[in-house]
């Protein structure tokens, strides 16, 4: 039965009342009891189907008798928010229709902190109008951030900051200080955000000024947070129990970590620390249309969701150069980070202070973090332009007509000393000539002694060439004879050294021969030694020469005995033999 | 059984919504969700349920990511011994929504993938633009942005996310013993 035709007849079967439905499915499809299961689910899931934009939801018979709901214009955890039509009052609205049809306890809360908010009246804030329980969904009636389109010839809605993009870093200062000024109203009458993020700020499309929305987190003077007071997850010391509510990617670590319950607006300190909550919110709002993302970030890397990065005491990335590149002014970048301090203390103790910054930065007038004099004075120009041009020609002018009388004042001193030293200089030069004239007479003088010295020195000169001469001639004769001599005493030295020469040779032949003496000496006497060894030597092998010719002697005497005897037996031999024979026993 | 309908009806439907600003119990069941992914859940899953101890388990998951802050700064205003936690029953409640939180994007992913389960008797034509539209409806986006990122009409994108969400309800039907049966 997995047909098309199912699909025809369930939208056919959708059109009938609910009652119906199960004899209806009964009907189409008998023998399939799982798909008429199937369809019932699916029927009852397209009746109670997810809000879409053409299903606005029931707000309750007079209310839908009174505001007719034609446009969603965003869908939240809780709650969707509808354009609506005023039939009363005949205006256009925006009303934030709750999910939770029952009445709760958190549902109260929430619906009493945006009547709380509804006191709050500021062109930065955007009006809630009505809060009601209806006997449909519960809801808030707020005014509609539109304009007048001339062009369009048609009334266009404002969007969030979120999806509008700003055009300038002058006009996202503007935006949060618009946003600032909501906030600071809203804390005047003890209404305090908590979720200030780019999503709740709206721009009107014209015009462009940001307008604070959605106080679904506020606290108020009249209603001590205590949202979900069954869930505890963190609690401290002293203070009690706590509780974390806001958008992570722009909490405060403070509000990360959890805040206690019994918050209450009208005590100081609570008060301090919801303000220093909202400021850091509005440095987040900056931050995050400076720098194109929120000041925490879920990183995949560590595994760490957004809260919990916010919770630790990390500092979010500088804010040093935009999405496009372009760098973060240096004075917005002071404001913006005083917001986002994370010591609440250091904080700007008001959203009006910061608002008041972001106007000075806006009108270039030296914040209170704008400490130095050249820089006061660059932007008192910047905002004086007209008059900072004026005292500067003035004292362009004054500067330039005192520096002239100056100059000739300074040109006559120069010119008057310049008389004074050409005066002295002529009588100076006055003075050279005189004493020149002196030196030119006493020089003429010199010159002519001079001239009869040189006279005088030619006459000497000539006599002592002619002395020279004859002293030449006398000193060539005896230069002669000394060369003479010169040679003959040359010729006796070369006879002395040859002589010499043949007397070292002599004694270096005697001592040749000396040592060869010497050396023949040492030779015959080891000689002479050698000698007297052989000759006992050869005495001693004399000896025995003689030992040995004695016993040769005995031996050929032995030998000699030895033949005789030889002889002698022999002989007795022979003679034996001669003899008869003997008998034969006789021999053996 | 209307009960029943209604309760799987509202649990799909919430489990769909988009969370943008965060409450404690959002914090608290972004850990639990976390503590599901860890494994332990399934495995105290097969303990007999007097057995579990859910609130220690979940404590102890939330004392490990706290040190894990902790070392990551200063952190003296979070004393192990205060952390607390809800109660079982709670608990429980906050660990189902966040498995039907998986579950769904599960079979978000399935639906891009043009995969239908096969148990689901009701035809489903489009599945894999149900699914793209079902993923940015889950990620926060409005019906509008939905439309001219699919290129599709306004009518057509709510067309879609109802037959997803229906999709979704029957198929958590049959998970919670409704509607199934063979294919």
């Amino acid at each position: 039965m997995n047909d098309p035709q199912v699909r025809e007849k369930l939208a056919r079967i959708a059109n009938r009342p609910p009652g119906e439905w199960s004899k209806r499915l009964e009907h189409e499809f008998p023998d399939d009891p799982v798909l008429r299961m199937q369809a019932l689910l699916w029927l009852h899931a397209e009746k109670e189907g997810p809000e879409l934009e053409g299903s606005p939801p029931s707000l309750g018979e007079a209310a839908d008798e009174r505001y007719e709901l034609t446009l969603r214009l965003d869908s939240g955890t809780t709650a969707s928010v509808w354009q609506a039509f005023d039939r009363r009052l005949g205006r256009n609205v925006a009303i934030k229709v709750f999910r939770e049809r029952d009445q709760s306890e958190a549902l109260d809360q929430v619906l009493a902190e945006a009547r709380a908010a509804s006191d709050v009246v500021s062109e930065h804030v955007v009006r809630v109008l009505d809060v009601q329980y209806g006997d449909g969904h519960p809801y808030i009636v707020m005014e509609l951030v539109s304009e007048y389109d001339a062009d369009k010839g048609d009334v266009v809605l404002g969007m969030t900051a979120a999806a509008c993009k700003p055009r300038s870093v002058d006009e996202i200062a503007r935006w949060v200080m618009h946003v600032a000024r909501g906030v600071h109203e809203a804390h005047l009458r003890n209404v305090f955000h908590r979720d200030l993020k780019p999503k709740n700020v709206l721009i009107t499309p014209n015009s462009r000024r940001a307008r604070v929305t959605d106080f679904g987190l506020a606290v108020s003077g009249a209603s001590p947070d205590a949202t979900h007071p069954a869930i505890t997850l963190l609690k401290r010391g002293p203070s009690g129990p706590v509780s974390v509510r806001g958008t992570p990617e722009y909490m405060a670590p403070e509000q990360a970590r959890g805040l206690p319950l019994t918050l209450d607006a009208r005590n100081t300190d609570d008060r301090g620390v919801l303000v220093a909550i909202d400021i850091w919110g509005l440095g987040a709002i900056a931050y995050d249309l400076l720098m194109g993302r929120p000041p925490w970030l879920a990183r995949k890397s560590d595994d760490l969701s957004a809260w919990e990065v916010a919770a630790s005491t990390e500092r979010p990335p500088p804010l040093d150069r935009r999405a496009d590149g372009d760098r973060v002014p240096r004075r917005l970048r002071r404001v913006v980070e005083k917001a986002l301090a994370t010591d609440p203390k250091s904080r700007y103790t008001s959203a009006a202070e910061l608002a008041n910054e972001l106007q000075d930065f806006l009108e270039k007038k030296p914040t209170t973090l704008d400490r130095s004099r050249v820089l006061r004075l660059a932007l008192w120009s910047r905002r004086n332009p007209q008059l900072a041009l004026t005292i500067l020609i003035v004292f362009g002018l004054a500067a330039l007509a005192a520096g002239t009388h100056l100059t000739v004042t300074r040109l006559q001193d120069e010119r008057a000393t310049l008389d004074r030293k050409v005066a002295s200089q002529k009588a100076e030069k006055q003075a050279l000539n005189a004493e020149v004239q002196e030196s030119r007479e006493e020089l003429d003088e010199t010159r002519q002694k001079l001239h009869s010295e040189r006279e005088n020195l030619s006459a000497l000169e000539k006599s002592i060439a002619e002395e020279r001469a004859s002293y030449q001639t006398l000193i060539d004769a005896k230069e002669h004879d000394l060369q003479d001599a010169t040679r003959s005493t040359r010729r006796l030295m070369e006879q002395l050294e040859a002589t010499r020469r043949e007397r070292r040779a002599a004694d270096e032949a005697r001592a040749n021969l000396d040592k060869t003496l010497a050396e023949q000496r040492s030779v015959m006497e080891k000689n002479a030694k050698e000698r007297e060894k052989i000759r006992k030597e050869r005495e001693a092998a004399r000896a025995e020469r003689d030992a040995a010719q004695r016993e040769r002697d005995a031996a050929v005497a032995d030998r000699d005995r030895l033949d005789a005897e030889l002889q002698k037996a022999k002989a007795a031999v022979g003679k034996l033999q001669a003899a008869p024979a003997a008998p034969t026993s006789a021999r053996m | 059984m209307a009960a029943q309908f209604e309760r799987i009806i509202r649990r799909v439907k919430s489990s769909m919504n988009y969370r943008g600003s965060y409450s404690t119990r959002d914090i608290l069941g972004s850990l639990v969700a976390r503590w599901l992914q860890s494994g332990e859940w399934e495995r105290l899953k097969q303990l007999p349920p007097p057995e579990r101890h859910i609130g220690e388990s979940v404590r102890r998951f939330i004392l490990d990511r706290i040190d894990q802050l902790r070392r990551r700064g200063d952190h003296e205003e979070m004393p192990d011994d205060l952390v607390l936690v809800p109660d079982e029953a709670l608990l429980t409640e906050m660990i189902e929504a966040a498995e039907l939180r998986a579950w769904i994007e599960a079979r978000i992913a399935d639906l891009e993938d043009g995969v239908i389960d096969p148990r689901v008797r009701i035809p489903v034509p489009n599945a894999r633009q149900i699914g793209q539209a079902l993923r940015l409806h889950i990620g926060g986006q409005t019906q509008r942005q939905i439309a001219s990122e699919l290129g599709i009409s306004l009518g057509a994108t709510n067309k879609r996310i109802l037959e997803g969400t229906n999709y979704l309800v029957v198929l958590q039907g049959i998970e919670s013993g409704l509607g199934g049966g063979s294919a």
